[in-house]
């Protein structure tokens, strides 16, 4: 079935329709001619039994004791034979004429009768007569007053046979006719319903990376081709939301880049205008390759988020207990709060489980713990909390930093974001710990938020669904903790 | 004898401060620039480790491991590669490698994952480790300078601990990272927890004796030593 695959859709949807049309036509027209053939037949039949009806009534026992025709006289209207009537006789038993129609005296027309056959049964059969007319001819016994003699009647098919040729001529040529006007007619319906396809392939033909923002054209939004067309335009804002994002992450990543290898230059080339002694040369040195490292950890930040993005980050999901998770961040990080002389202080209530990996959300709370004491101001208070509300695991962490305000509230989990636009880099970090922290606790179905107040500092708030409260009862079992 | 180590390296610059690096270390160094020459090298001489970065051109370095390996040849391999995706790792050392160092690394991290590879630095059975006057014993969990004893934390003390196990070595940020505080990554919030550790263990060691022996090496790491690097 090649061919048929060669075919376009809207050639296809033609020869389809036409066909179907042509069988339906075609059944109906031998339906009607089936059906005109059979009423024409049944016709002849019922008129030649009138015709023997009447020959019946027309029939008497003469003097002679022979049957005879008998033309009443007291009848209203002379006994005509029915119009078209090929030919009437009545045969005694012994072969003598009672009576026939046409006359005999006609010369020739013993050539257009058949011959009597005694032989012959009744009833209704076909035979063709010598000038080679197609008769249907019913032959009977009758009984008058005991004698039996037999009649014949015919008709000519020859006009019901004509008839039924014109019809069937006229079908044979309205039929394909009909067939090709349909088949014609379903070419154009169906070019007429395909064209916003059409459309819709010159328009996508000239979306590209560049020029993501073209949309297709939606004739109906109602239609199959109208709800494909949206379908479409759907995936192409998603497209080109996510080069978007990508553009913009590129183009953040390079700059960000940038920095530190211009320190690194910058650093290299003074370090090379003088002469210094080995000492100051190691620090040169030195300070160029701690450089080096912050641009090293900045890339691994980068690459983590783009695995990240593009669901290359393999999660192994297990039993965790984040509460002991926290505190060992707690213990880690406490020495950069005792630094600056601060409390931070950890509130928890025993062992909470959750399904995920510890390092990777590890990672989130030790960004977001770094950022609190970061951020709070020497011998201020870091609040550290973890617990449960419902079916949820939460860890809140509480600063007393300058606040977030709600501008920028939700922007802060974006890549390389940070709030005041000049970039400073003096609090170090480069914008990524909290993107990675967001990727982190989302990546488990959890959430995390940020609420603050410009003037008593911010809390961050994360969520995760709590392991399946079975389980947890089995591992606390197991565990002996409770 | 000296340890011979072959390096693959095609980036010229690196296989240059590879060689020296290495030679400063009192390694015996050749360098091969190509899979195939590396392939030729390993048989026509005695090695015994080598240093193979995988991102060759010509030959792969996978599929040259492959091939050594199916040789039956047993020298110790440490594969250098700018993949760091725990399937390449696996990769790696599926192919026959020993050891996989991610680019950029610490020239210190490598000479320490040289010396495992070379069964040098085989975790000692030392109990007691002295420098100058500094004594740090593992068995009381005491540590002793000019006489004092020396009040640390647990931390502190396992910070100590692993600066005198490798004392004249670099001890790079990444081997604390990993080895003390356990962390796969090195991550910049824990490079200043270390930081500031270390800046508490040398106020208590190095305050009450003399000479200084805990020594910052700006954009290296650390080193513990009674004459400074």
């Amino acid at each position: 079935m090649i061919w048929w695959k060669a075919l376009s859709i809207r050639a296809r949807l033609a020869l389809f329709f036409a066909t179907a049309i042509g069988l339906i036509l075609l059944a109906y027209a031998t339906y009607i001619a089936a059906f005109v053939h059979q009423g024409l037949k049944n016709e002849t039949l019922h008129r030649l039994d009138q015709e023997i009806e009447i020959i019946e009534r027309s029939l008497r026992i003469g003097s002679s004791g022979e049957v005879l025709w008998y033309a009443p006289h007291d009848v209203h209207e002379p006994y005509q034979p029915l119009k078209n009537v090929s030919w009437l006789d009545v045969h005694a038993m012994d072969g003598r004429i009672i009576y026939r129609v046409p006359e005999l005296d006609t010369p020739g027309m013993d050539a257009e009768i058949p011959q009597f056959e005694i032989a012959r049964r009744s009833g209704y059969f076909l035979t063709t007569a010598p000038n080679g007319a197609h008769l249907r001819v019913l032959q009977r016994d009758i009984e008058v007053d005991g004698q039996r003699v037999i009649a014949r009647a015919a008709l000519s098919e020859d006009q019901a046979e004509r008839d039924l040729r014109t019809l069937l001529g006229v079908m044979a040529i309205g039929l394909p006719l009909a067939i090709a006007l349909s088949g014609l007619g379903g070419y154009l319906l169906a070019g007429h319903a395909l064209r916003p396809i059409s459309r819709m392939i010159f328009e996508a033909r000239s979306i590209h990376a560049e020029r993501l923002d073209a949309r297709l054209p939606i004739a109906n939004p109602n239609d199959e081709l109208g709800n494909l067309a949206l379908t479409f335009n759907d995936l192409f804002s998603r497209l080109e939301r996510s080069f978007e994002q990508l553009k913009r992450f590129t183009s953040d990543a390079s700059h960000e880049l940038r920095t530190p290898l211009a320190v690194i230059r910058s650093i290299g080339e003074v370090g090379l205008r003088e002469h210094h002694n080995e000492h100051r040369y190691r620090e040169i040195i030195g300070s160029m390759l701690e450089e080096i490292d912050r641009l090293t950890l900045l890339i691994e930040g980068l690459l983590t988020l783009t695995r990240a993005d593009s669901g290359q980050m393999s999660i192994a999901f297990n039993p965790i207990n984040i509460a002991e998770l926290v505190e060992q961040v707690f213990l880690q990080l406490q020495v950069l709060a005792e630094e600056k002389r601060q409390l931070l202080e950890l509130n928890s209530n025993g062992p909470v489980w959750i399904s995920g990996d510890g390092s990777i959300l590890r990672r989130a709370v030790v960004n977001i713990v770094d950022n609190a004491i970061k951020y709070t101001p020497e011998e201020g208070t870091v609040l550290v909390k973890i617990g449960t509300c419902g079916n949820m695991a939460f860890i809140t962490v509480q600063d007393e930093g300058h606040g977030i305000p709600s501008t920028h509230q939700e922007k802060i989990f974006d890549r390389f974001y940070r709030m005041d636009a000049a970039r400073t880099r003096s609090e170090g970090g480069y914008g990524l710990g909290l993107a990675i922290a967001r990727w982190a606790v989302e990546a488990h179905s959890g959430s995390i938020k940020v609420s603050s107040s410009s003037s008593s500092g911010s809390v961050f708030r994360i969520e995760l669904p709590l392991l399946v409260s079975q389980t947890q009862n089995n591992i606390a079992q197991t565990t002996g903790k409770r | 004898m000296k340890v011979r180590i072959l390096v693959v390296e095609d980036e010229p610059k690196l296989a240059q401060a590879l060689k020296q690096g290495l030679e400063n270390e009192l390694y015996d160094v050749k360098v091969a620039g190509t899979g195939e020459e590396g392939f030729f090298l390993v048989h026509a001489e005695a090695f015994d480790l080598m240093i193979l970065d995988i991102m060759l051109p010509g030959r792969s370095g996978l599929e040259a491991l492959k091939a050594l390996r199916n040789r039956g040849l047993t020298t110790p391999v440490l594969i250098l590669s700018a993949l760091d995706s725990v399937q390449d790792r696996v990769i790696g050392l599926e192919a026959g490698a020993d050891d996989y160092l991610v680019k950029p690394f610490a020239f210190a991290e490598l000479l320490a994952r040289l010396r495992v590879l070379t069964r040098r630095g085989r975790p000692s059975d030392i109990l007691r480790f002295k420098t100058a006057d500094l004594e740090l014993d593992l068995v009381t969990r005491k540590v002793c300078r000019s006489g004092q004893i020396v009040d640390l934390t647990a931390r502190e003390f396992e910070l100590l601990e692993f600066l005198l196990r490798h004392q004249g070595q670099i001890v790079s940020r990444e081997m604390l990272s990993r080895e003390i505080w356990g962390e796969a990554q090195r991550v910049t919030p824990l490079d200043n927890v270390i930081d500031v550790h270390l800046t508490r263990l040398r106020k208590k060691i190095d305050s009450i004796g003399s000479p200084k022996l805990i020594h910052t090496l700006r954009g290296i790491g650390f080193m513990l030593r009674e004459v400074p690097p």
